[in-house]
């Protein structure tokens, strides 16, 4: 058999899907990449998000995996914050305020710029009923703007996108050698995992242009959890986290319990003028992330890269690593084999 | 006589609509009048980027300046997280200042939230500079700001007059005490040679992803500074002694605009949205007293100028302090009678 580039395609439109198109692009240039998708910008699950970097709702990926991987993505986000490009990008750095029901000692604190745990005096005027809080910077990602950036980088390499819907992964094996799952709460279906289950999240998205930090609080459960995020041009409002919800349709008292709950946290925002509404199903895995290579006969082999919860935003990037990684390993002892 | 007090403030910018607004609010029986040639948006208040930020300050003053800077913070944060924050221009904002190294914190940063030096890693990203703070204030929209105060001051009765005065005895004989805040106006209407214009060029740009304020100033003593405000970022700047011209001038606009990309290069995609030079009211010290100089007017005086580039820092602090003298005036004037 005549040793030839794998082709590769990556099934799946979304942050995950798209950036793990173009490390894979990067690292194996000599590959053919294709991008299948039924959905793209500005329909994916991603595109709804707030777009916030912070590991959050990772089901129980372990925790060492959490910091490589959020902290490659994190490193990444702030050096394109630094671009010209940064804009058209849609990475901006972001302030603000993170308020729990209880102390926390979170991992991701040595991660982000500039963490320092709040007085009790700031506690106090800010948010009465938080025992605990914290100030920090990080990064906001617009994903409206990104994702056809990531899109654009991949089509300037060649890259071939298809807009098509698969009913079966293993069907895609008939015509490449490689397939990269990156199809989220898909996955509930496609790879046959039960495991992947949605925590319903609504927003709604305003125009607030005074608001320059952000806010965020967690209470003993998720769904008590408010955030106000400061956006390229609206402000996300939110949210809601409602296990095994698949409801996409827009709830009105939701709605008033965001809205109540922001407002509860910066009064001012009752100016604000409304946008639009938004619920989307974060994919969420109990067992956490699933990066991990499953191999089919004649060398063919389906790389798994979904169940990220509330974090894809927060983690693409080091998960694309990881998948560029899984390929190349699988690769060398593939041919090692020959 | 039993009748109210009259006031007269002249000048309508940030510190004569705040002082008004504070003696109505604070004293009884009293008519407060604005009496001013310019108002919103045309004072020089209006086209400054609202920034709060004591950071030059004059030596003699140290103390007093960090007093009005303070309560003046203390306001604003109230007015951010009220009802009102939109109404009021008044918006939170944390960021960087990078400036020359300082051997003791400044005596305000104690009572400023998240106040901190940068650390060596932090200051990695931006190349050239080896000090620097961060810390939480505020950006105001001037324009929003004044308007607010305007008609809450008429909603509350009081009275404004649109006139350029020439001197103060115009109106001396129809008011008990007249607190003058007219800014670089008090050269003219006081013939007082102290006060001197530090010109300031800026440009106005669109790019709301900018969340932070950046100030820097390097050796040269050029100030640059990105002061994102709530439609707009405002870049600047200039601090020329003397210059009394409120024309644009384009190489100041451009050496702007090279500075300001060099620290934020995502600026490249951002719109102009204009350009404006104002002249701040720059004095040695700051003269907020009784005037016990002035000859020949019945009236008492209470000056409140001279605010150079800290209006916007100062002006609720300086407001408070001003409405003190007058009620000082008020108590002395019925102890007589």
């Amino acid at each position: 058999m005549a040793a030839r580039e794998p082709s590769i395609c990556v099934l799946g439109a979304g942050v995950i899907g798209l950036s793990s198109a173009v490390r894979i692009q990067d690292k194996f240039p000599r590959c053919d990449v294709t991008l299948l998708a039924d959905r793209f910008s500005p329909d994916t699950t991603s595109d709804g998000s707030g777009g916030f970097w912070l590991p959050h709702l990772v089901g129980g990926t372990n925790q060492d995996s959490i910091s490589k991987w959020s902290a490659s993505t994190l490193d990444y986000m702030i050096s394109l914050t630094k671009s010209p490009l940064a804009n058209q990008i849609g990475v901006h750095l972001v302030s603000g305020y993170s308020f729990f029901s209880e102390p926390q000692c979170p991992e991701w604190r040595k991660l982000v710029l500039g963490y320092r745990e709040v007085t009790d005096k700031e506690l106090k005027l800010l948010l009465p009923k938080a025992k605990f809080g914290v100030f920090y910077t990080t990064v906001m990602i617009n994903v409206k703007a990104y994702l056809p950036w990531l899109i654009s980088r991949f089509k300037q390499k060649n890259g071939k996108v298809i807009q098509s819907r698969v009913d079966k992964i293993e069907d895609l094996l008939q015509k490449y050698d490689i397939v990269v799952n990156c199809t989220g709460i898909g996955a509930n279906k496609l790879a046959n995992d039960s495991d992947v289950i949605p925590i319903r999240g609504q927003v709604t998205r305003v125009k607030a242009p005074w608001i320059k930090h952000f806010m965020t609080y967690e209470g003993s459960d998720e769904h008590c959890e408010k955030y106000i995020l400061p956006g390229t041009d609206t402000v996300v409002l939110g949210g809601t986290g409602q296990r095994g919800d698949w409801n996409t349709q827009i709830d009105d008292r939701d709605q008033q319990m965001i809205w109540d709950g922001c407002l509860e946290m910066i009064p001012s925002l009752k100016h604000a003028e409304m946008i639009r509404h938004w619920a989307g199903l974060r994919p969420h895995r109990s067992s956490g992330v699933r990066i991990e290579t499953e191999k089919f006969s004649g060398g063919k082999m389906v790389v798994h890269n979904y169940g990220h919860g509330g974090a894809g935003v927060t983690l693409h990037w080091g998960c694309a690593g990881q998948v560029v990684e899984e390929i190349r390993a699988a690769i060398k002892s593939t041919v090692s084999r020959l | 006589m039993d009748r109210n007090f009259r006031v007269a403030v002249v000048g309508a910018g940030a510190t004569g609509l705040s002082t008004a607004l504070c003696i109505q609010n604070r004293i009884q029986n009293c008519d407060v009048t604005i009496i001013a040639e310019k108002f919103s948006p045309s004072t020089t208040s209006d086209g400054s980027a609202g920034l709060w930020t004591p950071f030059i300050v004059p030596d003699k003053q140290k103390e007093i300046v960090t007093r009005w800077a303070l309560q003046t913070y203390r306001y604003l944060w109230d007015m951010f997280h009220s009802e009102a924050a939109y109404q009021y221009g008044v918006q939170l904002i944390s960021g960087f200042n990078f400036c020359q190294e300082m051997k003791n914190e400044p005596p305000w940063s104690k009572n400023v939230v998240g106040f901190r030096r940068l650390g060596k890693e932090e200051l990695k990203d931006y190349p050239g500079r080896e000090f620097g703070v961060f810390y939480t204030a505020f950006t105001i929209d001037v324009p929003s700001l004044l308007s607010s105060f305007l008609r809450k001051f008429r909603e509350q009765g009081g009275f404004v007059i649109a006139k350029k005065l020439k001197s103060l005895q115009e109106i001396d004989s129809s008011y008990d005490v007249i607190v003058n805040c007219s800014g670089l106006g008090a050269a003219e209407l006081l013939d007082d040679a102290t006060i001197k214009p530090k010109r300031g060029q800026v440009i106005r740009v669109k790019a709301p992803w900018i969340k932070h304020f950046y100030i820097d100033i390097d050796k040269s003593d050029d100030v640059t500074y990105i002061l994102p405000g709530v439609n707009s970022v405002v870049l600047g700047g200039t601090s020329q002694d003397g210059n009394n011209s409120t024309e644009d001038n384009q190489a100041d606009i451009d050496g702007i605009r090279e500075r300001c990309l060099k620290l934020m290069p995502s600026l490249r995609d951002s719109k102009v949205q204009g350009t404006w030079a104002g002249l701040r009211p720059y004095r040695e010290t700051l003269r907020l007293e009784i005037d016990k100089v002035t000859a020949g007017l019945k009236a008492k005086i209470v000056h409140n100028y001279g605010h150079g580039g800290s209006g916007l820092t100062l002006f609720w602090g300086c407001a408070e302090d001003a409405t003190n003298l007058v009620l000082d005036l008020l108590k002395s004037r019925k102890a007589r009678l």
